[in-house]
């Protein structure tokens, strides 16, 4: 059982942000029917090919060289209830598969990587543009915007193409909603550069005493701190509410008067340096796990700094269906994300 | 916004922080008709107001003083949707949980936002973001447990959490139109971590050890698809995808010197020599500035974009021309809190629909509909006044946020 049970999609993309919209509607038991195509990304029998195609119908058609086979997508389109489009521009007015010519009572998604009529609508929807262009290498929270003379740092996860299928996918139901009440169709577009800023959002946020987009931490309290067995917490216990407990659970409730008092404290290196030493040595007396199970024990927030492979082993990664298994066609059985929305 | 998809729908955000009041935020650009409800006690940090509760009418309301709950309770019969982010068992506790709502309102939506996921041992524990990222794996992949985890670049689980749950409560409400039923739903910041940790979140058999990429001074998964830093000390990412951008780019008299180079000269060579390649395109690329890289690749049809700082993103006029920026100026308000926020910034709106223009969405002041609201529900003037002779409501009509701190995020 899911909520889109009984409609039909149609996925025609080249690039990830299409396929996780499309994993997003088959999730929830949309019937997707997504039409392979030589040099499609992801590629298939890859591991990003698996989970972003699961509970799909695939259907190999070369649409852009065979004229056919074009016009059978196109006679199908006529009755999908949701067409996605995540292809590279110029592909799409070529061939015919903008909202205009395909003229149907569809609701037609658009994932570009900018907006129409952008300076760089151009580009393609390739992640690692989105990406680039979002920000997302550049920030390093941990210190400085950058870090001085690390310059920027790249990594594999695909946040503006996952940030543009989330943002896309309230629209496509708001769109569904719409057609309920008028029986019409409508274009859609969510471009992966656009969708970031959503991501952002603090970060853009700026008024007469904020004149940057970070926060301020904790001047005593870091977020993450190495333990007996040097695997590290995090934690998150700045707020009185938290700390609190957390000190009289360690037997130093007389912490708490001076590390709330920060005006006195940045004043005072002395005594800031004086905490900072004996905060980060208290970590040191118990293993990460018995810290973890203890500040959950208290209602304080902390957990440990774990690889992505020992979350996916982990109990509550599976019970809470965070991690699911699949059994797919080319892995077989396969650990895999569990869905975004659990009906409870 | 007579055709808003959610034009009528009435929501209840009970939610703090960002996950919560990011789909309320949502639900509020479909059009509908938010709520936000705090307790006087619980005023947010002023930049996560401007943040995430635009578009919300707020009320304040102690659901633990004299009358408080009964006139939630009233609220909720005409609700549509409740957004709650408490610790698993609070609802339940305050008399306001899904089963306690559901006796007086059965086709409610009723969404539960938290950080571990609502089934599993932790499902009572508390957690924000940076706690999500650190049991997934994010901040290990960007760190290392030699250096130390390091967090990610945004928020991504709080606000992609958001997103999540306002999907999951439109597509309650789409399913409700046939079943007039209510529903349950669940979104939590793991979940959704691991969801954007998409392939890299897979176990199966034959699994290689290492397929996760991250770090710092990490610059790409290959030289052809990577950060280089160009002379004026701007960097740039571009992708080469194929062999006929390849032959393209070393048929230019710029990497010319890479077509007779026995190194480069097939793409599994170039694989297997990519720690040349990378410094070889690094010393070309450190030649010219960023924005002449730019119009050099998009004239032999390669991808290629500047490496953006999010302060740039913000200072962009171009952003705000198309108003992805918002900028509005406070300075000249009648209302002195209001003044107080002076010359004010948010992200615009990123969705397009052709029959829907998603209005912009501006932020109140905290407190500001309290009365109005009560009043719909029954209550007297007299009846409101004696609610805040006893701390249910605030005696002021409107009051200021807290100051931005390391409140945690």
């Amino acid at each position: 059982m899911g909520f889109l049970e009984g409609y039909k999609v149609l996925e025609i993309s080249r690039y990830p942000a299409g396929s996780i919209l499309g994993m997003m509607l088959a999730d929830e038991k949309a019937e997707v029917t997504k039409i392979l195509f030589p040099n499609i990304n992801p590629k298939q029998e890859s591991v990003e090919f698996s989970v972003w195609n699961r509970g799909k119908n695939i259907l190999n058609a070369n649409i852009f060289n065979d004229s056919t086979s074009l016009q059978n997508i196109l006679n199908l389109c006529t009755t999908a209830d949701i067409i996605i489009i995540c292809l590279d521009p110029e592909e799409i007015d070529k061939y015919s598969l903008t909202y205009d010519s395909l003229k149907g009572e569809s609701v037609v998604v658009s994932l570009p990587c900018f907006p129409p009529g952008h300076t760089l609508d151009y580009l393609p929807p390739e992640e690692e543009i989105g990406a680039a262009s979002s920000g997302i290498y550049s920030l390093n929270p941990a210190g400085k915007l950058p870090v001085p003379g690390e310059g920027p740092s790249f990594h594999s996860l695909y946040y503006s193409s996952n940030f543009a299928a989330m943002t896309a996918s309230s629209a496509v139901v708001g769109a569904l909603l719409q057609k309920n009440m008028t029986g019409l169709g409508q274009q859609i577009s969510v471009s992966l550069h656009d969708a970031m800023y959503q991501g952002m959002g603090g970060n853009l946020i700026r008024h007469s005493k904020r004149s940057e987009g970070r926060q301020v931490a904790h001047p005593v309290i870091g977020r993450a701190y190495q333990c007996k067995d040097d695997k590290w917490i995090n934690i998150n216990m700045s707020h009185p509410r938290f700390l609190e407990p957390f000190l009289k659970s360690i037997g130093k409730p007389e912490w708490l008067e001076e590390l709330n008092d920060l005006e006195t404290l940045l004043k005072d290196d002395l005594s800031l340096n004086m905490y900072k030493e004996k905060f980060a040595l208290l970590w040191k007396e118990k293993t990460a796990k018995e810290w973890e199970d203890k500040l959950g024990d208290i209602g304080v927030p902390g957990s440990i700094s774990r690889t992505i492979d020992e979350w996916i082993d982990e109990e509550q990664a599976n019970l809470s269906e965070a991690i699911i298994n699949i059994n797919d066609s080319y892995f077989g059985k396969m650990k895999q994300p569990g869905k975004l929305i659990q009906d409870l | 916004m007579t055709n808003a998809p959610l034009k009528g729908i009435k929501v209840l955000d009970l939610t703090i922080v960002l996950a919560g009041p990011t789909c309320g935020r949502t639900l509020a650009q479909y059009g509908a008709e938010v709520i936000k409800i705090d307790p006087e006690s619980r005023k947010p940090q002023l930049y996560q107001w401007i943040d995430v509760s635009r578009g919300k009418k707020s009320v304040s309301l102690n659901l633990k003083r004299p009358g408080g709950k009964e006139t939630f309770l009233e609220l909720a019969k005409t609700a549509d949707v409740i957004l709650e982010g408490f610790r698993k068992g609070t609802t339940d506790r305050l008399g306001i949980g899904y089963e306690q709502i559901k006796k007086i309102n059965p086709k409610l939506i009723y969404a539960s936002i938290n950080c571990y996921g609502h089934k599993g041992p932790w499902q009572f524990r508390p957690g924000f973001e940076q706690n999500a990222q650190a049991v997934t794996g994010i901040q290990m992949r960007n760190g290392s447990n030699e250096s130390g985890p390091r967090a990610a670049t945004y928020t991504l689980n709080d606000y992609g959490t958001g997103l999540a749950a306002a999907y999951g409560v439109m597509l309650a409400l789409l399913e409700r139109n046939k079943t007039n039923k209510g529903k349950h739903i669940g979104a939590s910041l793991a979940v959704t971590s691991t969801f954007l940790t998409g392939p890299y979140a897979t176990n199966y058999k034959n699994k290689p050890p290492e397929n996760d990429i991250g770090g710092p001074g990490l610059r790409g998964k290959t030289p052809l698809s990577s950060l280089y830093e160009c002379k004026n000390n701007e960097w740039i990412l571009f992708k080469i995808n194929n062999n006929t951008q390849w032959i393209s780019l070393i048929s230019t008299d710029q990497f010319k010197n890479l077509e007779n180079n026995s190194l480069f000269s097939s793409s599994s060579l170039r694989e297997k020599n990519s720690s040349e390649l990378y410094l070889f395109l690094g010393e070309i690329i450190k030649t010219k500035t960023s924005s002449e890289w730019i119009s050099f690749f998009k004239n032999l049809s390669i991808p290629a974009i500047k490496n953006t700082l999010s302060q740039e993103i913000h200072s962009s006029k171009y952003n705000v021309s198309r108003k992805m920026i918002v900028s509005k100026d406070y300075s000249n308000s009648n209302l002195s809190l209001y003044k107080e926020w002076g010359q004010t910034t948010w992200a615009g709106n990123p969705v397009y629909m052709s029959n829907y223009d998603l209005p912009a969405i501006n932020p109140s002041m905290f407190s500001e509909h309290t009365t109005e609201t009560l009043k719909k529900t029954g209550l007297s003037l007299s009846d409101i006044k004696k609610m805040k002779e006893e701390g249910t409501v605030p005696k002021e009509e409107m009051l200021p946020f807290s100051p931005d701190s390391s409140e945690p995020l």
